[in-house]
């Protein structure tokens, strides 16, 4: 291969490279925007938060609590299926406001932190 | 996104500490497998209380050098089959072999070290290549130990910190860590483009 090609070939990297480092920058600036800095009293309200993709099959699963127990506290009459559906699909779908489900959530996650001390689940 | 994030959740939930070994050792042999969104996510159910995080962080650690020990191996190994069974092969990639195992030799502790949590796209790579060229395995885990504990600290770190919103820290994450590698290929790129132009440059003078 001749140097005057081996330099273009080069210089060409060089460009791509160069070109795909300053889009990322951007890409990184702008998904950093969005996220806004937790601090001790939004952590404090939001710790259950994650649970929104979760399913009732999953928890009841996890801790050995029947679902029925779990519907309960997330006060749903469930229909076939919804133990497949995330909590934050059960939310939208029984018209439930993320503070009640995250209230919900949370009275679900004492009862078994509870239940597990005291070993009574169901 | 959102598909992906389900059935890490889902999994997480269901299997905890078997779901992270398979993903960990896995991606420590080559195979993509997206450890650090599992873990972020690990350390975000911490918070939650599904786990111990001092527990998650231990075993989070432990199951990383495994993974790296795994990659070591199973190139070595697989290495050494290859080049056994085609000559050929050994013909061709055995002195590049040898002049990455030279290169590791005097650099190698440290490309192991920043490729296990800053430049962490380029960790299987090194794994690999570490096998194949039959570079020290001490010194090898010896740079990944204090490289992989400081990986799990700021992976477990976000999701405990930044809990429900630890898809978009992983999202974060995963960027952070593409450009990192980008700006060490562009470095790599340069530095190699110049001694190739140069090298040319001075064998010219020296005919003149």
């Amino acid at each position: 291969m001749k140097t005057k090609t081996k330099k273009t070939i080069f210089i060409v990297i060089l460009a791509i490279l160069s070109g795909l480092i300053i889009w990322k920058v951007f890409t990184f600036q702008s998904s950093a925007r969005k996220i806004s800095i937790p601090t001790p009293q939004t952590r404090n309200v939001k710790r259950y938060d994650m649970y929104k993709n979760v399913t009732v099959k999953d928890i009841s699963l996890r801790h050995n609590v029947s679902q029925k127990k779990i519907f309960e506290y997330l006060k749903i009459i469930p229909n076939a299926g919804d133990e497949n559906l995330s909590l934050e699909k059960l939310g939208k779908k029984y018209n439930i406001s993320s503070q009640e489900m995250r209230k919900s959530i949370k009275d679900l996650m004492e009862f078994i932190k509870a239940g597990k001390k005291n070993g009574k689940l169901n | 996104m959102g598909s992906l994030t389900n059935v890490v959740v889902s999994l997480l939930i269901k299997y905890s500490l078997c779901f992270l070994a398979l993903v960990i050792i896995l991606q420590g042999i080559g195979v993509p497998t997206f450890p650090s969104l599992s873990v972020i996510a690990s350390g975000a159910f911490s918070y939650a209380g599904e786990f111990n995080p001092v527990l998650l962080f231990f075993e989070v650690w432990i199951l990383v050098m495994l993974g790296d020990t795994a990659g070591y191996f199973f190139w070595k190994r697989f290495g050494e089959f290859l080049f056994g069974k085609f000559k050929g092969l050994n013909k061709f990639f055995g002195p590049k072999l040898k002049k990455a195992n030279e290169y590791l030799d005097s650099k190698g502790r440290i490309a192991v070290f920043l490729t296990r949590f800053l430049i962490t796209p380029l960790a299987a790579v090194v794994n690999i290549v570490a096998g194949l060229s039959g570079y020290s395995y001490f010194a090898f885990i010896s740079a990944a130990f204090v490289g992989d504990m400081l990986w799990t600290i700021i992976y477990i770190s976000l999701g405990y910190w930044f809990g429900d919103s630890w898809q978009q820290i992983a999202n974060l994450a995963s960027q952070f860590g593409q450009l990192a590698t980008l700006i060490v290929l562009l470095a790599s790129s340069i530095y190699f483009g110049r001694r190739l132009i140069f090298k040319k440059r001075a064998k010219r003078k020296q005919n003149n």
